[in-house]
């Protein structure tokens, strides 16, 4: 044991270790659980960064692996590793639980001692879905995970918060049992073929099955992660889930819990079944294109900014599916990237829809107009993660979608044609909102008092901000972690012998590396 | 005739009886209050517990091949011992408090403990039905101890009438049995058996099989033999209702478990096409109805329904692997059953009242500490991890999955995926909703005790599975040899 060979355990696991401690706080000392929770995921965020530090971005294959037997008997093991893909994940979700929790603090008046625990809880099963490169870990922590979530959405959340709730935990419980059936079905066709029977997932990728089986177990894992991303059309629990979660729920959710799905498809279901996943790809490129467009014309819509926000996730998310189905180095690292920014953007969006709802109660875009007056650093905020969302060249949300459309255009240029539009209209009903609610006059008597942000709102909102405009302007120490995580995933996606992507006379060949 | 006596072969059978017996002295020379008679059955519990992991490893057969212990009966002794031991926990403060001078409940649970030690450890079918019957008729009048209520006793009624029923099953299909190869002894069918040329043309063998598996089905609930299970349960003190959904429950399938590695040589496909359909239709019954449940203690009458369809999917293959996967689901049921229903007992009031949905509803915020355990009960049953439940799942559904029955997995995939709901119903009555005001009892040692060891036993089997998946595998295994 010591504290470099171990760092990523500790990462995972330092959370619960603060939820043993919190838990002798007194449930009426509110400061000091406020306090408490928010020290510990400082600490966990800057433990997270020694990750960084030592993270190692020209080799390719996991780092900081671990590996402890856990259940001989199945040859299950602890076993825990990461790679660009992941290392970038974790430090997004180690960067935005502190700002949740801060975030949540006048917003969250009851239970309060729960609600931040929980929150720990969540934070710890996040991190080990990343990290876990055994099946069986993999499918306990992302099954562990969806607790916290239910109880968070189910307490703390809106009126519709109970139904919200159960759907949200039966959608993704469905899905993910039916995983569990194809795991163990694969631990069984590997030990068939090699004789040794593990859940490794490296050792798992070799594996060939023929395509009548992988057909089976890739639409298992496909279908789990599809509900969790969402695709089109397994999308209908988002809306609710995203709408009733409290600020702080909604954020995790949009910001994490959603890309656990898309790891999932870069992570285990493409790679372990490359035939199959060849087969279905054009079918996953266009329902991620019909998310898209459908997830921007519904968000345009909405009535509901916080709705507004939860579809336009639907179609960033395609955005980010495509990229993975594009294939291509500059698509595949677009997506990666887009993952996080959607996470900054969409993150900081719901938390600045939040700190209007604590004020006004409301989320009707009806119900404002003209609050740039009142509320001017609020407005500032907002328009710059606005024109995050929508892609503005200088903040992150360009890279992200400009390396996708380039990538999926190498690959259809159809593909990058309809992604344009769905990208166009992602900037129509985000400025349209922006302009309903923060310009004109204000019509309404009750916006003509509201407060400016607070420095705790502020401060909760800076590290984002930097972050974005980070990513907008030097985005090369994040694509230089994700590139080789990037091509791995092609590698094994990609067929070896006759390439699946028709190369034929329309499609542009594709020129040198675009860095 | 010579019969050989091995006393040690039934040395924990001996230590339990013994413990009938100063109990009932106990009984006898104490005054109303019973709890001193329940502690002594906790001690003899304990040492019986202690003597079975005393034994571990020993394998002796005697009494004229009617006795095994060996791995297999000492894991069941184990299991039901300490649903057993949690059950005289949980009714200390019950059997004082319900009437006056109820020292009797511990007799009959002590009885019906040593028919289960029998019915695990036959070898021989009189022996089996002997066991059951010692355990069956110690439980009926615990379903209607509650003299006075309306419910309890149609509850226990309905056992006695179908338990008769499931007897007479099992007694014709024996005599039958017997009618064909003349022996009761499960070592000598076994022989028979696989020497004979066409098993499966004898009508009569068949018929016998049959009956002896409808017997069994109607004890451990299997649809459509599990029409006593909701009264029974739901009019029984909550305590006899955990100790019937464990003990009754692993005991019977341990019998159900020997007598199909018996058969299921030479009849594999018809058993196996058999228990595919039992287990099919008892996930979805159970479940299924399960749904529509006000009062918890049915709900989870209902809910050990599909669990005991989930157990038969291990036996659907009729291998070791299988056998044993059964085997960790008995054990890893146990522990959260009793659990739960340690905290229902909490919540029951004499009456019988206090077992509504409504009556969870926001004990979250009265007893938070009481109602995290219970989610994670409500977590284990509905097989999420990392709890006992979901090890259990895995282990079953991967067995079925490698004796190439997948499309049984995915069904009993499907159904858990039903029972989810009204699992987190309870969780969302405890966390979700306001509570009615009521009074706030002090939880009793007892219930904490037991609920502290159905914990353990949930997290441990949850997180650290490997131990009793290889006791599983060795209680197996001693009973091929």
């Amino acid at each position: 044991m010591g504290f470099q060979e171990n760092l990523l355990s500790i990462i995972i696991f330092l959370p619960l270790l603060g939820v043993l401690f919190g838990a002798f706080i007194n449930k009426d000392n509110k400061s000091a659980i406020k306090w408490f929770t928010l020290i510990v995921s400082l600490i966990e965020f800057i433990v997270s960064l020694f990750l960084v530090i030592h993270f190692d971005s020209s080799s390719v294959g996991m780092q900081f692996t671990e590996k402890y037997t856990w259940i001989p008997v199945y040859n299950i093991d602890y076993r825990i590793g990461i790679d660009g893909l992941s290392l970038l994940l974790i430090l997004l979700t180690t960067f935005l639980t502190p700002l949740v929790l801060l975030g949540s603090w006048t917003y969250i008046k009851k239970r309060e001692k729960e609600y931040y625990l929980w929150f720990l809880v969540l934070e710890t099963g996040m991190i080990g879905v990343f990290a876990s490169l055994d099946l069986i870990l993999f499918y306990v922590f992302w099954e562990a995970m969806l607790i916290p979530m239910y109880i968070i959405i189910g307490v703390w959340g809106g009126p519709r918060r109970i139904y919200a709730a159960v759907k949200f935990f039966i959608y993704t419980m469905f899905g993910s049992l039916l995983m569990l059936v194809a795991i163990i079905y694969l631990y069984f066709a590997y030990g068939a073929q090699t004789g040794t029977y593990t859940f490794d997932l490296l050792k798992l990728y070799n594996l060939s099955l023929p395509l009548s089986t992988q057909i089976w177990l890739f639409a298992a894992f496909a279908l789990s992660f599809a509900i969790k991303v969402p695709i089109f059309p397994f999308h209908t629990w988002l809306p609710d889930a995203h709408v009733e979660a409290p600020t702080g729920g909604s954020v995790i959710l949009a910001g994490v819990l959603l890309k656990m799905g898309t790891y999932g498809y870069m992570r285990l279901a493409m790679p372990l079944f490359p035939i199959a996943a060849n087969a279905f790809l054009p079918y996953l490129a266009v329902l991620a294109i019909i998310g898209i467009i459908y997830g921007a014309l519904v968000a345009m819509m909405q009535p509901d900014i916080k709705k507004l926000v939860a579809y336009s996730s639907v179609s960033h998310l395609g955005l980010v599916i495509l990229g993975l189905m594009a294939l291509n180095i500059e698509s595949v690292d677009g997506a990666v990237l887009q993952m996080i920014n959607h996470g900054l953007s969409t993150g900081a969006l719901f938390m600045l829809v939040g700190m209007l709802y604590e004020r006004r109660h409301t989320r009707e875009l009806s119900e404002f107009g003209g609050i740039a007056k009142t509320m001017p650093v609020f407005a500032t905020i907002f328009m710059i993660a606005t024109l995050s969302s929508i892609g503005l060249p200088g903040l992150n949300g360009f890279i992200g979608e400009f390396l996708i459309l380039i990538g999926s255009f190498f690959a259809r240029p159809i593909y990058a044609v309809f992604a344009g539009t769905g990208v166009i209209l992602g900037a129509v009903y985000m400025l349209r909102t922006y302009q309903k609610v923060f310009w004109g006059k204000i019509t309404n008597k009750a916006n003509e008092d509201l407060k400016d942000l607070s420095a705790r709102e502020i401060i909760v909102m800076i590290p984002i901000l930097i972050m974005i405009v980070w990513i907008g302007v030097y985005p090369k120490p994040f694509l230089n972690i994700i590139h080789n995580a990037s091509e791995s995933y092609i590698q094994y996606v990609k067929p070896q012998a006759a390439p699946i992507h028709d190369q034929q006379s329309t499609v542009p060949q594709m020129p040198e590396r675009l860095k | 005739m010579y019969v050989d006596v091995n006393y040690t072969a039934i040395l924990p059978q001996i230590i339990i009886a013994a413990t009938l017996f100063i109990s009932a002295m106990a009984d006898a020379f104490t005054s109303t209050r019973k709890w001193p008679v329940g502690m002594i059955a906790l001690l003899g519990i304990g040492a019986g517990i202690g003597s079975s992991i005393y034994l571990w490893g020993d394998k002796i057969i005697s009494f004229s091949q009617m006795i095994s212990m060996d791995e297999f009966s000492l894991l069941f002794f184990i299991t039901v011992m300490i649903a057993g031991f949690i059950t005289v926990l949980i009714s200390l403060k019950y059997v004082d408090d319900v009437e006056s001078d109820a020292g009797h409940f511990y007799l009959l649970l002590l009885s019906s403990l040593l028919g289960m030690m029998f019915l695990v450890s036959a070898t021989n079918l009189i022996v089996i039905v002997l066991g059951l019957e010692l355990m069956s008729f110690s439980i009926y009048p615990l379903v209607g101890f509650t003299r006075d209520r309306q419910v309890s006793l149609e509850g226990a009624m309905k056992y006695l009438v179908l338990g008769a029923f499931a007897t007479a099953f099992l007694l014709y299909g024996i005599a039958l049995l017997y009618s064909v190869l003349g022996t009761t002894n499960l070592y000598t069918i076994a022989k028979i058996l696989s020497t004979s040329q066409n098993p499966t043309g004898n009508m009569v063998m068949m018929a016998g099989v049959a009956l002896i598996l409808i017997g069994f089905s109607f004890k451990v609930a299997l649809v459509p033999f599990h029409a006593w299970t909701p009264d029974a349960y739901q009019g029984a003190p909550a305590p006899i209702t955990g100790f019937m959904a464990a003990a009754v429950k692993a005991a019977s399938f341990a019998a159900i478990i020997k007598v199909v590695i018996v058969v299921m040589s030479s009849y594999h496909v018809p058993v196996a096409e058999a228990m595919w359909w039992l287990s099919a239709v008892t996930m979805f019954t159970g479940n299924i109805i399960a749904v529509m449940q006000k009062n918890v203690k049915r709900m989870l009458a209902y809910s050990s329904i599909a669990h005991a369809g989930y157990v038969v999917v291990g036996l659907v293959s009729g291998n070791a692997y299988g056998m044993s996967s059964a085997v960790f689901y008995l054990i890893s049921y146990t522990f959260t059953i009793t659990g739960s229903f340690a905290i229902i007992t909490y919540l029951e009031k004499n009456d019988g009242t206090g077992t509504e949905l409504s009556d969870f509803s926001g004990l979250s915020k009265t007893h938070p500490v009481l109602s995290i355990i219970m989610a994670v009960f409500m977590l284990s049953l509905a097989g999420i991890p990392p709890t006992a439940g979901f090890m259990a799942k895995f282990y079953v559904f991967s067995s079925a999955i490698k004796s190439g029955y997948t499309g049984l997995a995915i069904f009993g995939i499907l159904t858990s995926v039903i029972s989810l709901y009204y699992y987190l119903r309870i969780v969302y009555a405890m966390y979700f909703e306001e509570p009615e005001e009521k009074a706030n009892m002090p939880v009793p040692a007892g219930i904490s005790a037991g609920v502290i060891i159905a914990l353990w036993g949930v997290i441990q089997l949850g997180i650290l599975p490997s131990d009793i998946m290889n006791l599983a595998m060795q209680s197996i295994q001693s009973l091929l040899h």
